[in-house]
């Protein structure tokens, strides 16, 4: 079974990196960005009960002082949601460390994580101008996958 | 494919040439006939495994075909039979004239060696590799799989070295680059993040200091960037040889094994359109990596094993290959661990996955050795063995699928005449008019791409880890100003903190020049790294040089006339300067199709790299002003030599010669001064590069907080020259020292014998104020202004 799990920034400690982003798709000419939100979601296919999953989660994923976490949240909404991928024919290295730990951790082996950088945004565009700035910006179409929800 | 192969030894030249077309090996008719050949010889057809293998240990990148070959070169009409190729008549053949008894190791391993420290304890290693294809499809990716794989070229040294230092050398379009660009490329400004972020990662993740380097710009690199990246290691004298005997078990360390990276090393010897497929592309593991380097030094200290070497490009097929050239080897790759389960036999073998190495291990050491590599949660297999036939035989499971004389796989690449075509071009003087002030040129000069600050990217590396940085890149009162040359303590290796020894790195590369003049190109490179040592305080008698050289297609003949020259220019300047080439690399093939369908090569590139003792760290010197009213010395003469110079850039000059390189002159100077800095004589010493001598006055006035009144009628000068050309001119071999007031005496001595003149002091005036050869004052700038110019240039990536 795969269980998506979803790791925040608590207060405005992702606000240097949030900014990054910012920036970086306003440089090729994404204007009236209103709000931006990043993330991580960690792919984790395996045989676990959900109190494992939550277990993996808090022990491993999720740092308690800086960062808080979400077990398959559902989609937000009204906000589009950015999500960017490791093909799944390219190596994913943070996935593999994270799959030997866990196994570390003393739970069975997963069959696979995969990571994704993930962020919310908001401003005055739509979902094409949003997807063209980031093909330009944080997806390498050779290496990357990436999904545009809204 | 397998019926194919059956007609292989039927097949005519051109149908053989389009069988390696559609299989992506990257070889030529005369290489794929001579396969045959071999094949007819042995009355059978060959394996695909065995295709793939010639393919691997046959390609430009393995076999440096363009250097070794021979080169039927026009110069000026004049033509020449350059037999025994370039490496040997030059790179090689100076290291082997100057005989240097410190070079311990040279050009036989996966890095040069040379002496470290004292009682012949220790040894250095030194690697630069470039990763410009991989970079330009995956610029994170590629950086990264490029510093893995120079650090493993050290930990793969002899019987391994332990990594020290790490350098970063990039060439780049602007990276507000606005031209069209073909459909697949990224951005120039997308192409430099990604690789600093790659280098970045890798490094910081590896705890291994990211201490020295530098970035280029040139909008010729737009579609093909250059990414040069190097290790330094410190090993134990020891450790030096390697030998493989029969009988040795062949294990694998580290990383698993995939698809990932298959055809890395053909598809470095290839156009990026010709065959840019996804399964070249790698992404590197640095906590793997991390884990085979604190395994293999415990494994070395135990001494067991014999023999290491790095899957590199070809992956298994070069490294078992070469570490069983010499008594044969004997795989099933059936033992191989692997990441994914669909994975054929022979990508199995010619896969590049990272972060693996093979050791050669003496039976009675396995279970040791298993013992360390489960305790450092490295991951290993036993492949199989090394044996005494001569033969590289490879198997999975009980079907053999390789088996190959070593002769033939390793002396059996044919080689092929190259063309080399030289005009030589004809310069005129530079001729500007006058202007009153000078000010805003600086400025201008400053804030060039070319010569402004790189602390954005210096910063985003650990260049403090290991606590042996002595002399940091960023130098000055707030550490924010142009070092020449990086010095590191490497304490971290040698567990002594009573040994003062380091070691200075630095870097010489000039593609501008290089446009004018190969030749010179190559002479200023050695100059560079030769100013940049002696400044810190290295030893100039010890300097050990690498070359790495980045071509466009060594099938056009003009490229390949640069590269004559230019390889010429290394031998000259070696033996000139006493700097043997202890390793080196090359890559060809730099170049793409652009938007309107032409092909665009790179600028003709070389990096020279080099490495040199200093004996007592603590006697360092580093480039900024120290205090007021020391003396400002220039050593060295001035001259018109405005081609390839930053103000040229700046004011659309053409046609103006480059800086000739007088290295007689200049090393008898660079001895002196070595000596004066020895001596304790010397505050600050800096060399003038891009911008001239007023760039080079105003970054040491600007990172010490002391401003410099200077007079430009007391500057050496060669020739007629005007204000312009004496603050601009980017001549080589010129030092700009501070010698304290009392010194200064004491120091004219020591100097006598050596063109140097007093221009000026350094003064309590934050300011740099230069009056021109009428005594009017042509500069008067703050120095918050000038850095400011310096550091706020624009133009870097988000």
């Amino acid at each position: 079974m795969k269980y998506f799990v979803e790791v925040y920034h608590k207060h405005d400690y992702g606000a240097h990196k949030e900014n990054g982003i910012k920036k970086r798709l306003q440089s090729v000419g994404l204007k009236d960005i209103s709000e931006v939100k990043s993330y991580t979601i960690y792919q984790i296919d395996g045989d676990y009960a959900p109190a494992q999953i939550e277990n993996i989660a808090k022990a491993l994923l999720a740092d308690p002082v800086l960062e808080t976490y979400a077990v398959n949240p559902p989609k937000p909404k009204n906000i589009f949601k950015v999500e960017v991928w490791i093909r799944d024919s390219s190596t994913d290295v943070v996935g593999e460390s994270v799959t030997d730990a866990i196994e570390t951790l003393g739970f069975k082996r997963p069959q696979s994580v995969r990571v994704a950088n993930a962020f919310n945004i908001d401003g005055k565009f739509d979902e094409a101008a949003l997807e063209a700035a980031i093909k330009k910006t944080f997806v390498n179409e050779v290496v990357n996958k990436f999904t545009v929800l809204r | 494919m397998e019926d194919i192969l059956k007609s292989f030894n039927s097949m005519t030249g051109r149908q053989l040439f389009e069988l390696q077309a559609d299989c992506g090996w990257s070889l030529s008719e005369a290489e794929m006939l001579a396969a045959q050949k071999y094949f007819k010889s042995i009355n059978r057809a060959p394996l695909y495994a065995e295709l793939e293998t010639i393919a691997q240990t046959w390609s430009e990148h393995c076999k440096h075909k363009t250097f070794n070959g021979p080169v039927e070169f026009v110069k000026d009409g004049k033509k020449e039979f350059i037999k025994d190729g370039l490496f040997k008549t030059t790179i090689y053949k100076a290291t082997k004239k100057l005989n240097k008894k410190w070079c311990l190791s040279v050009f036989k391993d996966n890095a040069g060696v040379i002496e470290f420290g004292k009682n012949k304890k220790w040894a250095l290693a030194f690697k630069a590799e470039t990763h410009n294809h991989p970079c330009a499809v995956e610029p994170y990716g590629g950086a990264e799989t490029g510093v893995g794989g120079v650090i493993r070229d050290i930990l793969g040294v002899g019987l391994g070295a332990k990594p020290v230092v790490n350098t970063d050398i990039f060439c780049f379009a602007d990276p507000k680059y606005s031209k069209k660009l073909p459909q697949a490329a990224l951005h120039p400004a997308r192409i430099f993040k990604g690789v600093v972020d790659g280098v970045r990662d890798y490094g910081n993740r590896m705890g291994i200091p990211t201490a020295s380097g530098g970035i280029w710009f040139d909008d010729r690199f737009a579609l093909n960037p250059l990414v040069f990246v190097g290790t330094i290691g410190i090993m134990p004298t020891w450790a030096i040889e390697k030998h493989v005997k029969p009988g040795d078990l062949v294990i694998a360390i580290g990383g698993r094994t995939g698809r990932d990276g298959l055809h890395g090393a053909t598809f470095s010897s290839a156009n990026i359109e010709d065959a840019s497929e996804v399964s070249a592309v790698q992404i590197g593991h640095a906590i793997n990596e991390k884990k085979v380097l604190d395994a293999l030094l415990k494994l070395r200290d135990k001494k067991l094993y014999r023999a290491v070497t790095d899957c590199g490009a070809g992956g298994f097929s070069s490294a078992v290959g070469e570490l069983g050239s010499e008594t044969g080897v004997r795989v099933d790759l059936s033992k191989a661990i692997l990441k994914e389960s669909k994975i054929k036999p022979w990508e199995i073998w010619v896969s590049e996955s990272q972060e693996r190495m093979i050791l050669a291990v003496p039976p009675k050491n396995l279970k040791e050795v298993e013992k360390i590599l489960k305790s450092e949660n490295c991951e290993y297999c036993v492949l199989g063995e090394f044996t005494n036939t001569e033969r590289l035989e490879v198997f999975y499971d009980k079907e053999k699928i390789v088996d190959l004389k070593n002769d033939f796989l390793h002396g059996g690449v044919p080689r092929v005449v190259k063309n080399a075509v030289w005009n030589t071009p004809k310069f005129k003087p530079s001729a500007v008019k006058e202007q009153k002030n000078y000010g805003a040129l600086l400025n201008k000069c400053l804030s060039n791409l070319n010569t402004c600050s790189r602390e954005s990217v210096i910063r985003q590396y650990d260049h403090e880890v290991q606590g042996g940085t002595v002399v940091k890149p960023l130098q000055g009162i707030t550490h924010d100003g142009p070092g020449d040359a990086t010095v590191i303590w490497p304490a971290s290796a040698t567990n002594d903190l009573k040994d003062y020894n380091g070691f200075a790195v630095t870097h010489g590369l000039n593609p501008a020049i290089g446009k004018l003049d190969p030749y010179q190109m190559a002479l200023n490179c050695i100059d560079e790294v030769f100013r940049n040592l002696v400044c810190v305080g290295a030893d100039i008698n010890k300097v050990a040089v690498l070359d790495n050289f980045c071509w466009g297609s060594p099938e056009n003949p003009a490229l390949m006339g640069e590269l004559v020259l230019c390889a010429r220019g290394c031998y000259d300047g070696a033996l000139t300067y006493g700097a043997p080439f202890i390793s080196g690399k090359d890559s060809f093939y730099n170049q793409s199709k652009g938007a309107d369908g032409k092909d665009v090569a790179v600028p003709s590139t070389i990096l020279i790299s080099a490495v040199a003792p200093v004996y007592d760290v603590r006697k360092a010197v580093t480039m900024d002003f120290k205090e007021a009213g020391s003396g400002v010395y220039l050593v060295g003469a001035t001259k018109d030599d405005m081609g390839g110079s930053v103000a040229a850039e700046e004011l659309g000059l053409v046609n103006v010669a480059p800086p000739q390189v007088d290295g007689e002159t200049a090393l008898k100077a660079y001895k002196k001064i070595y000596e004066s800095i020895q001596r304790g004589l010397v505050n600050a010493a800096h060399d003038i590069s891009q911008g001239g001598l007023s760039a080079s006055l105003a970054e040491m006035s600007f990172s010490g907080g002391y401003g410099a009144e200077i007079d430009l009628k007391k500057v050496p000068v060669s020739g007629k020259l005007k204000d312009f050309q004496i603050l601009f001119s980017e001549s080589a071999s010129r030092i700009i020292l501070e010698v304290p007031s009392e010194k200064e005496e004491v120091f004219k001595k020591l100097m006598k014998g050596v063109k140097i003149a007093r221009i000026g002091q350094t003064s309590f005036v934050p300011a740099l104020k230069i009056k021109g050869l009428s005594g009017k004052e042509i500069v008067n700038e703050k120095l918050l202004k000038l850095k400011s110019s310096w550091q706020h240039a624009g133009g870097w990536p988000a």
